[in-house]
């Protein structure tokens, strides 16, 4: 039973550094490079229909994986999302305290699929189901990344 | 034609935030435990089955090739399976294909994590399993996820943080009685309130930590098991689903890929009624409102019930339905591969009435065991009987 018969040496755990340095250049795909122009030149979200069953996916996807069929069919969307679910983040990807800032999950009726963005708003004047639109960059500005988007804020 | 499946021996290591032993040392350490629990030795065993989190954690590209011969592999069948955080219950599951196949009699299953090498943080190596495109740009981490299924979950069915708190209040006491236990304490719901917000409703004490460690299991053949034991456990049951990584497009209120895993697992177990024949459980809970979504998940409760039932004390040890009885990733600890085996040796211990301590009150028979991860897209599960 070696959890009985030893005791943790942390203090002993002496390290030694390094790292692993590589880089990645990623593609956005074939529906993202898509959905990325759109964003750029237009400031719209492009999403996919299925042909098949109907359902509509964003952002834009090459295929339905439900019915595992390519998706041809793209429409841009013109309503403002609402707010699925919502979170104030305290702590940054490195685990060290930050300015809080509110997250959401942004859906959009009808659609299957979200945006994950920051919101504009307090904290505590967030709700369930609150209509929501972009902040843009300019379109000058903008590169078709998702940093195009500043913000959601209420609309 | 498949075969059954005994379980006849498990090991473990302290699990720590940071443990002196290398990957290899860990895996050795309760890969030996394992083996001599059961009565036998490395020559006896014929494949072996490891599972272990992102490579990065260890700081290692294939650490399966590298942690090998602290499993006794070397020279033997290895296989390495891999499903984020739900490797912990999906490597006796790899291992049950071995034995239950036919192919092998005997197989070691091994699940070790170091998480301390990594820094800052090793949480930091999850930011790259985001969408390179769609997510990453804007700083994502895990637990923006987690705070907005949480809130989610709570939003659906009207439960509140303190509910969702006696989960990490219960495990963390449950801990205090298990030998390996990085985080076992007693603490109060006001505790838990009154903690670091992290990502709201993700407070300090809702979280499991990093953690260093290992855990081991010994599957057999029926024939084998007969010979050595009078007290086997049976792995009757195992499933295993995954959901896609676009988890923007998920009901973040219900962990529909646990309900299939488990089905999958109930089914070939011939269990009908969960509820009603399951007699302890050990969901995985790296966040305390996860142990009740994935009791949810499991078929144990109705949804949006899970809360209630422990707030009303039916998941304690000396409950109806104990849950948790080690004290799981909340006290335990969570090397995320070795705590899902952590679990598959807790039930092991449970079912032949070796959990000293923790040992829950009512006769238990059978257990089911389950982990979750990947991007919160993968249930595994087991069920094992006395």
């Amino acid at each position: 039973m070696p959890i009985l018969e030893k005791i943790s040496q942390s203090s002993r755990a002496r390290h030694w550094t390094d790292s692993i340095p590589l880089e990645f250049h990623y593609t956005a795909g074939v529906a993202g490079e898509e959905f990325r122009r759109e964003l750029k030149k237009n400031g719209r979200f492009l999403a996919s229909k299925c042909a098949k069953c109907k359902n509509s996916y964003v952002p834009a996807r090459m295929f339905c994986p439900t019915c595992f069929i390519e998706i041809k069919d793209t429409r841009t969307i013109d309503e403002p999302g609402y707010v699925y679910s919502y979170t104030t983040v305290n702590r940054n990807r490195t685990g060290e305290p930050s300015e809080p800032v509110t997250i959401a999950l942004i859906r959009f009726e009808g659609v299957k699929g979200g945006i994950v963005h920051k919101l504009n708003n307090e904290p505590n004047k967030v709700t369930f189901g609150m209509k929501v639109v972009a902040i843009l960059k300019d379109n000058a500005e903008r590169t078709g990344a998702l940093t195009d988007i500043i913000a959601f804020k209420p609309e | 034609m498949k075969r059954r499946v005994a379980v006849v021996g498990a090991g473990i290591t302290l699990f720590r935030r940071r443990m002196l032993e290398s990957p290899k040392e860990l895996s050795f350490e309760a890969s030996k435990m394992a083996l001599d629990s059961a009565g036998l030795t490395l020559k006896d065993i014929q494949s072996v089955v490891s599972g272990s989190a992102p490579d990065a954690f260890d700081g290692v590209h294939m650490k399966g090739e590298y942690y090998l011969d602290g499993m006794g592999a070397i020279g033997k069948p290895h296989e390495r399976v891999y499903v984020g955080g739900g490797t912990g219950v999906f490597t006796p599951i790899g291992g049950w294909w071995n034995v239950a196949s036919g192919m092998y009699d005997t197989c070691l299953c091994v699940a070790e994590e170091k998480m301390s090498p990594l820094h800052p943080h090793p949480q930091y190596a999850f930011w790259s399993i985001f969408d390179q495109i769609l997510e990453r740009p804007l700083g994502t981490t895990l637990l923006w996820i987690f705070s907005l299924e949480m809130r989610r979950y709570m939003h659906k069915y009207g439960i509140k943080e303190e509910e969702i708190a006696e989960v990490a209040v219960k495990n963390k006491g449950n801990a205090i009685d298990h030998p390996s236990a990085q985080l076992g304490a007693k603490i109060t719901v006001s505790d838990v309130m009154n903690s670091e917000p992290i990502c709201s409703p993700v407070k300090r004490l809702d979280v499991s930590p990093p953690s260093d460690g290992a855990a081991a299991v010994v599957l057999v053949s029926e024939k084998v098991a007969k010979k050595l034991t009078d007290e086997p456990v049976w792995l009757d049951g195992v499933g295993w689903t995954l959901d896609t990584t676009h988890w923007t497009n998920r009901d973040l209120a219900y962990p529909e890929y646990v309900e299939k895993a488990a089905k999958m697992a109930y089914r070939m177990a011939g269990i009908k009624n969960p509820r009603k024949e399951i007699d302890v459980a050990e969901p995985y809970d790296p966040f305390d409102y996860k142990e009740l979504h994935h009791l949810e998940g499991l078929q144990l409760a109705g949804k949006g019930e899970a809360p209630k039932m422990t707030v009303d004390g039916v998941t304690q040890r000396d409950g109806d339905l104990p849950v948790c009885p080690s004290g799981g990733l909340l006290g335990v600890g969570n090397p995320i591969a070795a705590a899902g085996m952590m679990k598959i040796c807790e039930l092991f211990w449970q079912l032949r009435g070796e959990a000293g301590k923790r040992q829950v009150k009512k006769d238990a028979r059978t257990g089911v065991a389950q982990a979750w991860g990947d991007l919160m897209q993968v249930g595994t599960v087991a069920v094992m009987r006395s």
